[in-house]
Parts: structure tokens; sequence; C-alpha cells
């Protein structure tokens, strides 16, 4: 599966934020003062309580969220500095993993699963095989034509992840991805997120669980502000 | 994507009846413009001469009707009797009993020659060398009278076709507004997953197209089936009120669509940004 974009500027780094700040809402304060820089191929677990600033972060990389101040850079580019059609193409780089899950509900399964594809351009043939395999893989190839709202709970966030991880993302901004799954489930999403991650995307995972998922980099937030960072489990 | 059909419905049946209303509208302006133009036309082809009443007035009229005749530039002159002249003027002259016929100036009806036709000082001279005293009347008020009617009728023409234009906007942006609302989520997620806004307009355009074309031929029809009706409108051409029709067809939907593109445009972008 070919990403969306080429990659134009590869040695700049995946992600960086330059005292980056998103307000919760106009005038609540957020997450403010971040300063973090994650080279390609990086893994990083970002951990924190409820409202300690995790998703506004996750937006910010994600793009889904303008930074009140400061700077973000995705791949070398400011995104709030392209036209829509460019910050479009970026966005095609990424795969994002929301904590609201954002399935479309009138599509099927595997409409879903199968939406970056279609948006980068990909084949039809080429999207139905490469998201039959995908959904196998996450236990939801019985369920390709059920509509998300027959899913329980468990199964929306394994699509959710099974869509993000579709177009081969050069990010993957993963906020709670297995927060509402099983033992099993969860792990074997990790343990995809994990591979991805080995095979050169860069990782952000999101969670309150500070021992989620041994990484080599952990970064805690408290109030919407960032503490130290501090270096992690170097992965098996 | 299941669309509700209720303000689907609505927007149809609203755009369908500005678009009726401006059809009429312009058929109304046409059938007008048509015939002030007709009149105005007919009155530039013509004069009348005016004899003052007097003992030898038919004799005289008679000879200002040869001498009209072989004047350059007219086609015909005949004496109008005087039953003709006393019904044309009954209603500036008549009273209670009528006009006294005795007493009413002679005319004679003047075609002029379309080809070349005679000028009114033409006319003067050909009477003065003759010997008649004339009043020639080229119908200059007439001819003013027909366009001041159809400039006070194309005033609250031109009014009406704004308000239904005004209508139609409204309800294109209306309708694209509740379109884009409705898709909102699934719109938001795929501009998160990379569709370019550009991407996204399209099926919300696609749809609100759909609806306001219906409405578009809906209201043309309507309009052209009240139009034929009333029975008002027979004097305007079927063809032209067709294309007349059609083009305001057309132009409703431009508008109308315009202001939908515009409104799920800044819709999309806001949701983008």
């Amino acid at each position: 599966m070919p990403n969306a974009a080429p990659n134009l500027l590869p040695d700049a780094p995946a992600l960086r934020l330059a005292g980056a700040a998103a307000p919760r809402r106009p005038g609540v304060d957020g997450l403010a003062g971040v300063d973090l820089e994650l080279a390609r191929g990086d893994f990083l677990l970002v951990h924190g309580e409820a409202g300690a600033g995790k998703s506004l972060l996750m937006g910010l990389a994600g793009l889904t969220r303008r930074p009140g101040s400061g700077r973000v850079e995705v791949l070398g580019l400011n995104p709030w500095r392209l036209r829509p059609a460019g910050r479009a193409r970026l966005r095609r780089r990424l795969g994002l993993i929301f904590q609201d899950l954002d399935l479309v509900e009138d599509l099927t399964v595997a409409g879903n699963a199968a939406l970056p594809m279609q948006i980068a351009g990909a084949r039809p043939e080429a999207c139905r095989r490469d998201v039959a395999e995908l959904l196998d893989w996450m236990g939801l190839g019985g369920r390709a034509e059920a509509l998300p709202r027959d899913l329980d709970h468990d199964e929306r966030q394994r699509l959710a992840v099974a869509r993000a991880v579709a177009g081969r993302p050069e990010v993957i901004l993963a906020d709670e991805p297995v927060g509402w799954m099983g033992p099993d489930a969860a792990r074997r999403v990790l343990r995809l997120l994990l591979q991805l991650n080995r095979q050169g995307a860069t990782l952000v995972v999101a969670s309150r669980n500070p021992d989620l998922v041994p990484a080599p980099r952990r970064l805690e937030l408290a109030r919407g502000r960032p503490l130290a960072e501090t270096p992690g489990e170097v992965q098996p | 994507m299941n669309r509700r059909l209720g303000p689907r419905l609505a927007t149809v049946v609203i755009a369908a009846a500005f678009t009726a209303l401006a059809g009429l509208a312009g058929l109304a302006g046409q059938a007008s413009f048509d015939r002030a133009e007709g009149w105005r036309a007919r009155l530039a082809g013509e004069m009348t001469v005016a004899l003052r009443p007097s003992p030898a007035a038919d004799a005289d009229a008679a000879r200002a009707a040869e001498v009209l005749a072989g004047t350059p530039g007219v086609a015909e002159a005949r004496a109008l009797d005087r039953t003709k002249v006393g019904a044309l003027l009954a209603p500036w002259t008549a009273g209670a009993r009528g006009p006294d016929l005795a007493t009413l100036p002679r005319l004679i009806a003047v075609d002029l020659d379309p080809r070349r036709p005679a000028r009114r000082q033409d006319l003067d001279i050909a009477l003065s060398a003759a010997g008649i005293d004339a009043l020639v009347d080229d119908h200059q008020g007439w001819r003013r009278s027909a366009l001041e009617l159809r400039e006070r009728t194309a005033a609250p023409l031109v009014g009406v076709l704004v308000l239904c234009a005004a209508g139609l906007a409204a309800i294109g942006g209306f309708a694209a507004g509740q379109e884009t609302g409705r898709r909102e989520a699934g719109l938001r997620t795929r501009l998160r997953l990379g569709a370019t806004p550009f991407s996204c307009l399209v099926p919300v355009i696609r749809a609100m197209v759909a609806d306001l074309a219906l409405a578009s031929l809906a209201g043309g029809l309507v309009a052209a089936g009240l139009a034929r009706a009333s029975g008002l409108l027979s004097e305007v051409a079927p063809l032209a009120q067709a294309g007349l029709l059609a083009a305001v067809s057309a132009t409703g939907l431009l508008i109308a669509g315009t202001c939908a593109f515009a409104i799920a445009a800044r819709r999309i972008g806001e949701l983008e940004s």
C-alpha cells in the first residue's frame, strides 16, 4: 500500500512542537508550553490523568486542532501555513485513532476501513484485498458488511485502529487505542502498532495507563503542562 | 446515503414556487412589453389629420384625403365617417346624450409607407399647399404613453423577479446549510483522514443540485400551465414562452446553486480548519 504523498523532506523530524498551546475551549486553558521533537520511527507514550491534555496534544499533532500559540510541524511542514489541499495531503500521511473513534455511521465496516485508501486514490481491487486482510487480522472479517452501530464498543475500537493503519501512515497517533478492548484484542492491537513502528512508522500512543506498553520515550502531562520527558524501556 | 424526505421536499416545493412566480413574472413582462411595442410600432406607422368642423367639412375631408394619398411617404389616406369619429372621440366629448356629430372635427387616418415614411412636416406642407386648414397628429404623445406604460409595468415585475432571486438564493443557502449539518460528522471524519474540502463538497452539491434542478423544472412547468390556463398571456408565442421559462428556470437554478455552493464551501472550510 503506497503512502498518500511522496516523502519530500526525508530528514525532517516526524513531529515537532515548539511552545505549542491549545485552549480546551475559547478562553479555557488546556495545554500549554509543549516542546517535543520526534524523529522518524520514534515511539512515544504520552500519559497522564484524565484532563491532563493528552487528547489536546494528539489533536495538535493530528491536525484536528489548530494551536492557539506556538508552532507545530508535521513531517517537516507547518500544516497551518499550507493551503487546505496541501493540509489534506499531509493528513493522508497520518493515521489517527481518535478517542471518540469518529466512525462514519452510514458506511459499512469495510467502507470505514477502506476510507483512507479511497481518499488517497488507491485502486478499488487493492482496497478490497487489503481491507479484507486487515479486517481478518483485527478479528472483524465476519463483520465487513455490518454498520458501525451493529458493533460493540470493542469491535468499534478495533475498526478505528484498522482504519488508522490501513493507509500505511508514516505517523500513527493513537489516543487511548485499547481503552475499551478486552485483554486479547488489546494485546493484538498493541502488537500491530509496535510492528508498524518497527517497520518505520512514528508512533505516539496516549493513555491514562503509564504501563500500557513499554515505550522508549515517555512524556507525562499534568494539568495541561508537560513534566520532564523520561526515557522509557527499549522494545524487546 | 439516505436523506430525510421532509426537508428535501420542502426545499423542492419552495424553490419550485419561487421559480414558478419568477416564470409568471417573466411571461407577464414579456407580454406587456410585446403589447406596448406593438402599440408603439402601430402608432409610429400612422398619423391622424383633423379638420376643423365646418359646413363643407365632408368635401374638405375628401379633398384632404386625396391630397394626402398623393404625398410621398404615404401608403393610404382615408377620411373617417362622422359616426366612427363620434365613437372614437366619445370618451372625451360625450355628454349624457352622446356627442353632437355636427360639431366634431373630421378625421383622416393616414397609413405611412413603411419603407420611406413621410414626416409630419411633409403632411403639413402638402395640406398648406392645397389650402386645407388641418392639424396633423404624428402620435408622439400616444407613443410616449405606450413607453411610459411599458416602464410602469416593468418596475413591479423587476421587483417580483428580484424577490424570487432573493428567495431562491435563501432557499439554496438554507438547504446547503441543512445538508452540510446533516453530514457534518461524516464530513469531519473524511477531512481528518485527508479528504480535500473540494472532494467533500462535491457530494453535498450534487445532492443539492439534483433537488434544485427538480424544483426548477417543476416551477417552469407550473408557470407554463398557469400561463396557458389563464389565457392572459396568449399573445406571447409558445416557443418564446418556452424559451423564456427555460431561461428563468435556469437562472433560478444558477442563483440557488451558487448560494448552495457558497454556503456549503464555507461550512466545510470551517470544519477543515
